[in-house]
């Protein structure tokens, strides 16, 4: 069951909202908390047993860390003031401690589950390599949906209570709701605890504005997921499997597309997501915000993946930047290379470890860590560069400011990230290099027409240039602050309706789905 | 609350009106390709005269590449045809049921085994629902070949499979058969959901005043003994017939070096020879059908096995 599947949308979820409504509000959180359950067992069935772990780890973990601090309080309230360092230090290493076991926990789990194949085949070719007569057995596990998010929920949650920003939950049903929250396990967004715990477990009444609100985000998805994502596919599944047989500038066309097709997925399943806790006076994260407006590599990942860009910072960056260690190359850097330079090496570094997580994170592969290195290279030589840059734009007088400069920038943008999800979809890293090779070396219009060969047609094509081309228009809207759902609210019936029915009629007549057809996968729910 | 429930309501009611409008457009207008049919070659039933065929089969490839009705006319007089399509469902066999037995009473209907062990999703039946009220959701697709015909035309069914729905397949890949129905006492479970909609399509079927037989065709991919066994309790159980085609491997005598199409998956035409053979002399044994072939009005199945025949290809 996913989130297109017409049981999910036909059924499963009306049913949800039906009774989550009919029932009183304190039973609510019980209504999602089971409707989850049952959503995560129709697609995983018995691994729901790795989700339940998760959830006791959390609890306890946390639990335990409560306890600890609330000795520590106590203790700090009974002894003089020159004693309270150490004391603090003494319990402070005992939560640390605790923190780490179970994130270690939680993260043996995951590396177990997704990565087993591909360090067992990298430590067994390593020893071929070494001449080493070992050859390691390679477990094979099946992987239960969503472990790559909720897991980084789970950890969130656990590094949050140590470092007190959020008391560690008593009531086991409302921590057991916010990791599986039927809607964002599957793809996220990566929610925190104080993001939407409360909500989730204060069972809102679905209300006319969130039931409409939530449905036309529900529609919106629908439209990028089932318009364009699956009508593409041929063409990228062509492309990227038969490389050889093709000129780069049909390599080209593959990598926009697949770039096209992840976007629309992913953002897709977001807009569904959200929509849905909307229904549910649920308010998540945003995960997409414009991303092919960005100036630079770095802007794209703080509108690309949102909350996973903002959980390595908050995981992975911060806390490695602010090691001791790190501290002290910064001190000393700034002595010898200055105050802009010397602080950015221990943020290359800090980059460095997210990069290589946030490669890992989405798949065993070296594709992937190419990809996370790939943009941490291109981000460090955008940092390094920075200086000098502005410099030669104040000498030449070029207003960065100016919409062509900045037109220009957002298209640098748009190729860099082309070329990095030409890697990242590329079946291995040769692949990779091959189609990227092909496109430098063996560039021409010639082949151009062999798309129509590809399992589409040329309506299929004016259709996705439309729905780009809508999807391009509400996004400079939503860029230049224009709330649209509160403008279509404020339209009278007659418009508002007839756009609803044009949008759901669009839907139904020009989606990809039905018989003969192959649903891809969502992307993202297999990282 | 109830303010918000009325609105939903209407919204509904309207939505339901315009897709049913466009349902009526989209729907094809006959049962060929041209017109834009899905699984046309089955639905070429339809364009055959009402009553006139005495036995129907549903199920997926592996009964429209293993069936030939021709050789059952040739042989015996018997009318029959292939109502199978492409990895046909459970839910769809039902759908196709109710379609074909409208202007058709067969005395017998054949269901092929290997449609009963595929996907058993619920998704599967709720979508074959969501078509049956509104084809728009099944012929969608159909927005990229329109005609103005489809605006203002009749439905009318005028299309005819000279073949009677059979598939020929000429092709030779030899299988690898040294574990070809190797006896078992183990039993592969049948999808409970899938067990309902056989319990439906046989009531269905005998409501129509059609006997109900399940057959397995020879397949060394797609069968096993563990199928073989769980589907001989479940006849038992429900009092259907079945016949596997698969057990009778030394009586039918497929050589699967050279009579299967691709490795074993179907039969190809000497294969189905040999099956339509066997199931002919069973059919004979039952003593249900009637010999046509002496009958004037069944005159066009003669002329049906002619335009077979003058392609040269087989027969």
């Amino acid at each position: 069951m996913t989130y297109t599947d017409p049981v999910f949308l036909c059924a499963f979820l009306p049913i949800v909202i039906l009774i989550y409504n009919v029932l009183p509000q304190k039973h609510r959180w019980g209504v999602l908390l089971v409707s989850s359950y049952l959503f995560f067992w129709s697609i995983s069935s018995k691994l729901i047993i790795y989700l339940l772990i998760t959830t006791g780890i959390m609890y306890v973990a946390g639990q335990w860390i409560n306890k600890v601090q609330g000795e520590r309080d106590l203790k700090l309230k009974e002894i003089e003031k020159e004693h309270k360092k150490e004391i603090k230090a003494k319990y402070n290493k005992k939560t640390k401690s605790i923190a780490v076991l179970s994130t270690i926990l939680l993260l043996s789990m995951l590396i177990v589950l997704k990565y087993s194949n591909f360090l067992g085949t990298n430590i067994n070719s390593l020893f071929g390599f070494l001449k080493i007569p070992v050859k390691l057995a390679i477990p094979k596990f099946l992987m239960p949906i969503g472990i790559s998010f909720y897991t980084l929920q789970a950890i969130s949650y656990l590094v949050d209570v140590y470092k007190e920003k959020i008391k560690a939950d008593k009531n086991l049903g409302r921590l057991a709701l916010f990791i599986s929250f039927f809607p964002q396990i599957m793809e996220g967004p990566i929610c925190r605890y104080s993001d939407t715990a409360e909500d989730l477990y204060n069972g809102k009444k679905t209300t006319y504005t969130s039931l409409t609100f939530g449905t036309q985000r529900i529609l919106f998805g629908m439209m990028k997921k089932l318009l364009i994502v699956d009508r593409i596919n041929p063409v990228i599944i062509e492309i990227f499997d038969h490389y050889p047989n093709y000129d780069g500038g049909i390599v080209a066309i593959g990598m926009v597309l697949y770039t096209l097709q992840l976007y629309m997925d992913f953002s897709g399943v977001m807009d569904i997501v959200i929509g849905i806790a909307e229904i549910f006076g649920v308010k998540m994260p945003e995960n997409f915000k414009q991303p092919f407006f960005s100036k630079t590599i770095s802007e794209f990942w703080t509108r690309w993946h949102i909350t996973l860009g903002t959980w390595f910072r908050d995981y992975i960056y911060y806390p490695v930047s602010l090691t001791q260690k790190c501290r002290d190359i910064t001190a000393k850097a700034r002595k010898k290379i200055g105050n802009y330079y010397g602080p950015l090496i221990a943020s290359i570094i800090a980059l460095f470890c997210v990069w290589a997580c946030n490669g890992l994170w989405h798949g065993d592969a070296w594709s992937f860590i190419f990809f996370g290195m790939y943009h941490f290279v291109l981000i460090t030589i955008e940092r390094l560069t920075e200086p000098p840059v502005k410099k030669l734009l104040e000498k030449t007088k070029i207003n960065s400011d100016a919409f062509p400069y900045r037109l220009m920038q957002m298209i640098r943008t748009t190729i860099l990230v082309f070329i990095g999800e030409l890697f990242f979809r590329a079946k291995g890293l040769k692949s990779g290099l091959n189609m990227f090779g092909k496109m430098v070396f063996n560039f021409s219009f010639a082949q151009f027409g062999k798309v129509f060969e590809m399992g589409i047609d040329v309506q299929d094509i004016v259709l996705v240039g439309v729905v780009v081309v809508a999807i391009t228009i509400i996004s400079i809207l939503k860029e230049k602050k224009i709330d649209i759902r509160q403008s279509i609210a404020n339209k009278n019936v007659f418009i508002r309706w007839t756009l609803y029915y044009l949008l759901i009629v669009a839907i139904i007549l020009f989606g990809t789905y039905g018989i003969g057809i192959v649903h891809l996968d969502p992307i993202y729910a297999n990282f | 609350m109830k303010k918000l429930i009325l609105r939903f309501i209407i919204f509904i009611l309207i939505l339901f009106i315009i897709l049913l409008i466009l349902s009526r457009i989209l729907l094809p207008k006959n049962n060929t390709d041209e017109a834009g049919m899905n699984n046309s070659r089955a639905m070429k039933i339809l364009g055959e005269e009402s009553g006139t065929v005495d036995m129907i089969v549903y199920g997926d490839s592996e009964a429209y590449a293993s069936i030939i009705p021709l050789q059952l006319w040739n042989d015996y007089g018997y009318t029959s045809f292939v109502c199978a399509t492409s990895g046909q469902t459970l839910p769809d066999s039902c759908r196709i049921a109710y379609d074909t037995l409208k202007n058709q009473n067969p005395k017998i209907v054949i269901l092929e085994a290997d449609t009963i062990y595929l996907s058993s999703e619920i998704s599967v039946p709720v979508s074959r629902v969501l078509y049956e009220i509104l084809p728009i959701m099944e012929y969608h697709n159909r927005w990229k070949s329109l005609s103005l015909n489809d605006f203002i035309g009749k439905i009318e069914h005028t299309g005819r499979d000279s073949n009677k729905g059979y598939y020929y397949l000429s092709k030779e890949e030899p299988a690898d058969d040294s574990r070809y129905m190797e006896e078992s006492d183990e039993i592969e479970r049948i999808p409970r959901l899938n067990k309902v909609y056989v319990k439906l399509l046989k009531n269905y079927c005998e409501l129509k005043g059609a006997e109900f037989a399940i057959v397995s065709v020879p397949s060394v991919n797609n069968w096993n003994y563990k199928r073989h066994n769980a589907l001989k309790q479940f006849a038992e159980e429900e009092g259907i017939e079945f016949i596997d085609l698969n057990e009778k491997k030394d009586e039918i005598q497929i050589d699967w070096s050279k009579e299967t199409a691709d490795k074993g998956d179907h039969v190809n035409y000497p294969g189905a020879k040999k099956v339509t053979k066997y199931l002919g002399e069973w059919l004979n044994k039952k003593n249900i059908l009637e010999n046509h072939k002496e009958d004037i009005n069944y005159n066009f199945w003669k002329e049906d096995l002619n335009i077979i025949i003058s392609t040269g290809n087989y027969y």
